[in-house]
C-alpha cells in the first residue's frame, strides 16, 4: 500500500526527471524542489498557525491565566481551550499540515534511497518499481556522478590530501541556519519551549551533519536542498528572523498575524482583561506592542 | 558583531570534528554471498563472513571476529589455495587464513564497495568495485593494475588465459589484458550486466544475460556476437550466470521461466515455468538441478525430463544461488529465521545455521 501509493510514484517521477535532465544529482535537486512546491500550501498554513499560537502565548492574558491556574491543571486546560476558542486559534492547527507532509517527506527520502540502487538486490527491487511506460533498460544504471561526488557513496573532497566532508559541513551550516531562522521568539524567562528550541538548534545540525557524513551523498544533497528550500519558504512568508542570525543586519519584524477580536463578557472582566501596558518611552515601540495584542470589545 | 561569527565558526569546526569520529555504516541491502569447498560453506552477510562446517552446520570462524556497523560484507568469498578472498562495503579487500579466519593482508586503495566475488587464475586476483574500477592484485595484495570505467562493477569477473572478462552495469562486456589491464574489446548489450558470464573453452564463447531481456553468446577473442536470444520478447531480465551443461545452456529469467538452449546456435531445447520470480542461478546436481525462487521455494527437477522431484518452502526470500558441500545442498536465506539451510539430495532438511549474536 505504502509502496504503491507513495514510493512507486515518487521513484518513477524521480527517474523520469533523471531521464530528462540526464543527471541524477540535478534530478534530486529538482525533485526535492518540486515536492517542496507541492507541499507549500501546507507549509504556509502550518507557519501561519504556529505564528498565531506563538502570538497568543505571548499575550498578557494567556500569561496571567498560566500564573493563576498554575496549580490547577484541569482548570488551566479548560481556560486554555476557552481562550483558543475565543481567539479562533486551533492548538492542533500546526500539527495537521505537518502530519500530512510527514509521509510525503518520508516518501521523498525513501524514493531517493530506492533510486540509488547499488546492489543486485536493490536493482532487482528498483526494476520492479519502475512503471512499464518508463524503459528500465534506458534508466538503469543511474549515473551517480554529480560534481565531485559519487551520489551512492558518502561525500569527501580531497584537499591537499585530506578528505574533507564539504557537503556534511554545508548541511550542518544550513540546518543551523534553518533552525535559527525558524526559532520562535521567547515568551519570557523560564520559557521551556525556547530552551528546548535552543538545544535543538545545536543537536539538529550535528545530527543532520552526522547523517550527511555517513550516508550516501545523494541523501546529503537532498538534506541540503531541503534546508535551503525551507529557509526560502520561511522568508517568502515573512517569518524568517534574520536579525537573530545576523544581529548587525536590521530586518523588519516578522509579518504580523491578523489580530483576533475577542469579546469579553462583563462578568469575566476582572479575570480576563489584560494588564494595562506600561508607558513606553518610545511611541513607536508602544505602537508595536499595541499592534500585536488582541483587541477587546466590551459586550453590550 | 564579531562574537556571533566566532560562535558560528566554532560550531562548524566542532561539527566537523564530531562528524569525523562517528560514522554510520554503509546503507545497503543485499543478499547473502555464498561459496563452498568440499567441507565448508562461506557466507557473507551483514557484519561478518562465516565459515560453517557443511557436515553439521556449526560455525568454524567468523571474520571480523568482532562485528562493526561500519564493516558490512555481502560478496561471496573466493576460495583459493592458501587463502579466502573477500571484499567488504567499507572499501577493503581482504585475504584470510582459511583455517582461522585471521587476516593475512588487506587492500585498501579502493574507494567503493567490493560487493562482487573476486576471480583468480591462481596468481592474479581480480576484484571489481563499485568505485567504477577493477583492481588486479598480486599474490601479496599489492596492486598490479587498475581499470577504470564509467559505472560500478558488481559482477564476478572471469579470468581467462590472456584476458580478464568484466561485466559492467553500463551494458558493456569488457575484455582486459590480463597483464596490463588495457581494454582489448568491449561489446554493448541492451541492459545492465549484473552477473558473470559463463565460458565454454571448446568454442571460446562467453554467454551472458542482461537486464535488457536477452542472453548473448560472444566470441571471447574479439568480442563479436555469435547469437542473441530474446530478441522476440521470449525472456525477461536475467540476474544470474547461465549454466553450461555439455552442449546446453541453462538459465532462468526474472519471470520464473527456465530455458535450455543449444550452446552453438542459441535455439531452444526446452522451457519450464518454475512458478515464481527468479534471481538466483541454477545449481546442477548429478542427474537433476535445483532452482531457488525469490518467494522462498527451493525446487528440484529431473534433468532428463524436467519432472519435479521435490519442493521445499523456506521462511524468507531466496536471491542467492545454492551451493553443494559435503553432499549437502546449502541455500542462503534473506530475512529468514535461519541464514543457511542444508538439505540432502532428496530434499530432506539436514541442518540450519543461524549466527550466534
Amino acid at each position: 500500500m505504502w509502496d504503491t501509493l507513495i514510493i512507486q510514484p515518487f521513484t518513477n517521477v524521480l527517474l523520469a526527471i533523471t531521464m530528462v535532465v540526464k543527471n541524477f544529482g540535478v534530478a534530486i535537486i529538482l525533485f526535492t524542489l518540486l515536492i517542496k512546491l507541492i507541499t507549500y500550501p501546507l507549509t504556509a498554513k502550518q507557519l501561519k498557525q504556529t505564528a498565531a499560537m506563538q502570538k497568543l502565548q505571548s499575550d498578557p492574558r494567556y500569561k496571567k491565566m498560566m500564573e493563576k491556574y498554575r496549580d490547577n491543571k484541569e482548570k488551566l486546560a479548560e481556560e486554555q481551550m476557552k481562550l483558543y476558542k475565543e481567539t479562533g486559534v486551533s492548538p492542533f492547527g500546526s500539527c495537521l499540515p505537518t502530519l500530512i507532509q510527514f509521509p510525503i517527506i518520508i516518501g521523498l527520502y525513501q524514493s531517493i534511497i530506492k533510486a540509488m540502487a547499488a546492489t543486485p538486490l536493490e536493482i532487482f527491487r528498483l526494476e520492479r518499481l519502475i512503471y512499464p511506460f518508463l524503459d528500465a533498460n534506458k534508466i538503469l544504471p543511474i549515473q551517480n556522478r554529480f560534481l565531485w561526488m559519487d551520489l551512492g557513496q558518502p561525500e569527501r573532497l580531497p584537499i591537499l590530501g585530506i578528505q574533507i566532508p564539504i557537503l556534511a559541513i554545508i548541511v550542518v551550516a544550513t540546518t543551523w541556519l534553518q533552525s535559527k531562522a525558524m526559532e520562535p521568539p521567547s515568551t519570557g524567562v523560564g520559557d521551556q519551549a525556547a530552551a528546548m528550541t535552543k538545544s535543538m538548534n545545536i543537536y539538529m545540525p550535528v545530527l543532520m551533519g552526522w547523517m550527511a557524513y555517513s550516508l550516501a551523498s545523494g541523501l546529503a544533497l537532498y538534506f541540503l536542498v531541503s534546508n535551503i528550500a525551507t529557509v526560502v519558504q520561511y522568508s517568502a512568508q515573512g517569518r524568517a528572523n534574520w536579525s537573530r542570525l545576523f544581529p548587525w543586519i536590521k530586518t523588519k519584524s516578522p509579518e504580523p498575524i491578523p489580530t483576533p477580536v475577542v469579546v469579553i463578557p462583563d462578568d469575566e472582566e476582572e479575570d480576563e482583561e489584560p494588564e494595562a501596558p506600561k508607558p513606553a518611552s518610545k511611541p513607536s515601540a508602544r505602537a508595536a506592542v499595541k499592534q500585536q495584542r488582541p483587541q477587546y470589545k466590551r459586550k453590550k | 558583531m564579531k562574537k556571533p561569527l566566532f560562535k558560528v565558526i566554532l560550531l562548524f569546526l566542532l561539527a566537523a570534528v564530531l562528524l569525523a569520529g562517528c560514522a554510520m555504516g554503509p546503507r545497503a541491502e543485499s543478499a547473502p554471498g555464498l561459496s563452498a569447498d568440499d567441507s565448508a560453506v562461506y557466507v557473507s552477510y551483514q557484519q561478518h563472513l562465516y565459515k560453517v562446517d557443511s557436515k553439521i552446520g556449526t560455525e568454524l570462524w567468523r571474520f571480523p571476529a568482532t562485528g562493526s556497523v561500519q564493516v558490512v560484507l555481502y560478496a561471496p568469498a573466493l576460495l583459493n589455495d592458501g587463502g579466502v578472498f573477500v571484499g567488504d562495503l567499507a572499501n577493503k579487500f581482504h585475504k584470510l587464513d582459511p583455517a582461522s579466519g585471521a587476516e593475512i593482508w588487506n587492500f585498501s586503495e579502493g574507494k567503493g564497495w567490493f560487493q562482487a566475488k573476486a576471480a583468480t587464475d591462481g596468481e592474479l586476483i581480480v576484484a571489481p568495485s563499485s568505485d567504477r574500477s577493477v583492481y588486479a592484485l598480486n599474490a601479496d595484495g599489492s596492486l598490479k593494475w587498475k581499470f577504470s570505467g564509467e559505472f560500478g562493477f558488481i559482477a564476478e569477473p572471469l579470468v581467462l588465459e590472456d584476458a580478464v572478462i568484466v561485466a559492467g552495469l553500463d551494458h558493456y562486456l569488457l575484455a582486459l589484458n590480463k597483464d596490463t589491464g588495457e581494454l582489448l574489446w568491449k561489446t554493448e548489450l541492451k541492459g545492465a550486466l549484473i552477473s558473470a558470464p559463463a565460458y565454454d573453452p571448446a568454442s571460446a564463447s562467453l554467454f551472458v544475460g542482461s537486464l535488457g531481456n536477452e542472453l548473448v553468446s560472444i566470441n571471447s577473442v574479439d568480442g563479436s556476437i555469435n547469437w542473441t536470444f530474446g530478441q522476440n520478447g521470449e525472456i525477461t531480465a536475467i540476474y544470474a550466470t547461465p549454466l553450461i551443461l555439455e552442449d546446453s545452456l541453462l538459465f532462468a529469467d526474472e519471470s520464473g521461466k527456465i530455458f535450455s538452449l543449444k550452446l552453438s546456435t542459441g535455439t531452444v531445447d526446452w522451457t519450464l515455468d518454475a512458478g515464481g520470480e527468479i534471481v538466483a542461478g541454477i545449481l546442477p546436481l548429478e542427474d537433476s538441478f535445483v532452482i531457488a525462487l525469490e518467494k522462498g521455494e527451493l525446487r528440484a527437477y529431473k534433468l532428463s525430463d524436467r519432472s519435479p522431484l521435490w519442493t521445499r518452502t523456506l521462511d524468507g526470500k531466496l536471491y542467492t544461488t545454492p551451493v553443494v558441500s559435503s553432499d549437502k545442498i546449502v541455500v542462503a536465506v534473506t530475512k529468514g529465521q535461519a541464514l543457511l539451510q542444508a538439505y540432502d539430495s532428496a530434499g530432506n532438511p539436514v541442518w540450519s545455521f543461524t549466527p550466534a549474536r
